[in-house]
């Protein structure tokens, strides 16, 4: 019995690493951005699940340079609702210094907060 | 489970499919001349028009869209935040935001391209011993240069629920019956809305060609996506 679940469970690793081989891995690093965001969408109380799975995703993401476009701008608008002004402006310079076609947008949304857009972004 | 699409595609293993990209090869291609002669690099996904009865359907699609359009290498604006600073210009409504000349959004997001969804079917049908949930999306990509369209696609997918076989037909029946009363309460749409929209942008000669975020194939690939 046990050796016929052991086998079973060989089989079933070696089918894993089978699977997991054959996967490509994705462009950007999304975590679980998805389902966190309906989730959000469905009912607000789930606010701090969609911010942890932004941080998460954006953590993920800085590991092998594939942070997902618009992880760290839709980071920002949550700190700019929380009134964090400043926390969303560092994230909506990432987001701009990690992708230059965000820059119209950023930019706008940063003036709008009475900062100064600078080119070079944070630390990233 | 099964997940058929209109095309006859069988996917089998939602999440294998979800990680392989362009790998399903379609009879008539369209054409990408136009397309190509823009050569965008952003895509500003606007919220979905919903025309369907189902409420929460756009609401669930704005979860859905970034990232298979990302991730066929494009610079997809963020979604939820888009979404809020449309409602802050008094575009809260979709089919607002749908009859507004593409052009329109340049200025406000300098983006180069806008993707408009209108959500056709959001559904499931219960017969008694199977329910069958279909989804239906079509795609318009239009400039926001010029505000001419760039591509579109339609993509229409069907679920359904079987359990396996035990042996006793009786038994088959009643245990189908029970996952159809399931998914009746409960329809399932996520694993078949991202399904479609990754058929939708990834399938070759009808999804997206690749952007400049996937530098190996980016301005390569004009086999797969003819003018």
């Amino acid at each position: 019995m046990i050796r016929k679940l052991l086998t079973c469970a060989a089989t079933a690793a070696a089918l894993c690493s089978v699977l997991s081989a054959c996967a490509p891995t994705s462009r950007f690093e999304w975590g679980g951005y998805e389902q966190a965001l309906y989730a959000y969408t469905q009912n607000p109380e789930n606010r701090g699940v969609y911010k942890t799975s932004l941080e998460q995703a954006i953590e993920r993401g800085k590991r092998r340079d594939a942070v997902a476009p618009g992880m760290y701008a839709e980071l920002g608008y949550l700190y700019l609702e929380e009134g964090e002004a400043d926390l969303a402006v560092q994230n909506f310079q990432q987001e701009r210094a990690l992708f230059p076609e965000s820059a119209v947008f950023m930019d706008r949304v940063i003036q709008q907060l009475g900062k100064t857009p600078t080119a070079a972004g944070g630390q990233n | 489970m099964r997940i058929i699409s209109k095309g006859g595609f069988a996917v089998i293993a939602a999440g294998l499919a979800m990680a392989s990209s362009a790998c399903v090869t379609a009879p008539a291609s369209k054409s990408y001349g136009a397309l190509r002669a823009e050569a965008p690099k952003s895509v500003l996904v606007v919220p979905a028009l919903n025309s369907t009865v189902s409420v929460d359907a756009a609401d669930f699609f704005v979860s859905t869209i970034s990232r298979p359009v990302a991730e066929r290498g494009y610079y997809v604006f963020p979604a939820n935040m888009v979404k809020r600073v449309l409602d802050d210009e008094g575009l809260s409504d979709a089919g607002l935001v749908h009859q507004a000349d593409a052009s329109r959004f340049q200025p406000l997001f300098g983006c180069d391209t806008v993707m408009f969804v209108e959500i056709k079917k959001w559904e499931s049908q219960y017969i008694v011993i199977s329910t069958s949930t279909n989804v239906e999306f079509e795609y318009t990509m239009k400039s926001c240069r010029t505000g001419e369209t760039l591509w579109s696609n339609t993509q229409a997918m069907s679920y359904s629920p079987q359990g396996g076989s035990s042996g006793n037909p009786l038994a088959d029946l009643l245990a189908q019956a029970i996952v159809a009363a399931l998914e009746k309460g409960k329809p399932n749409y996520i694993p078949l809305t991202q399904q479609a929209n990754l058929l939708a942008t990834h399938v070759y000669g009808q999804g997206l060609p690749a952007g400049p975020y996937l530098p190996a194939s980016y301005a390569k690939d004009q086999k797969q996506f003819p003018d």
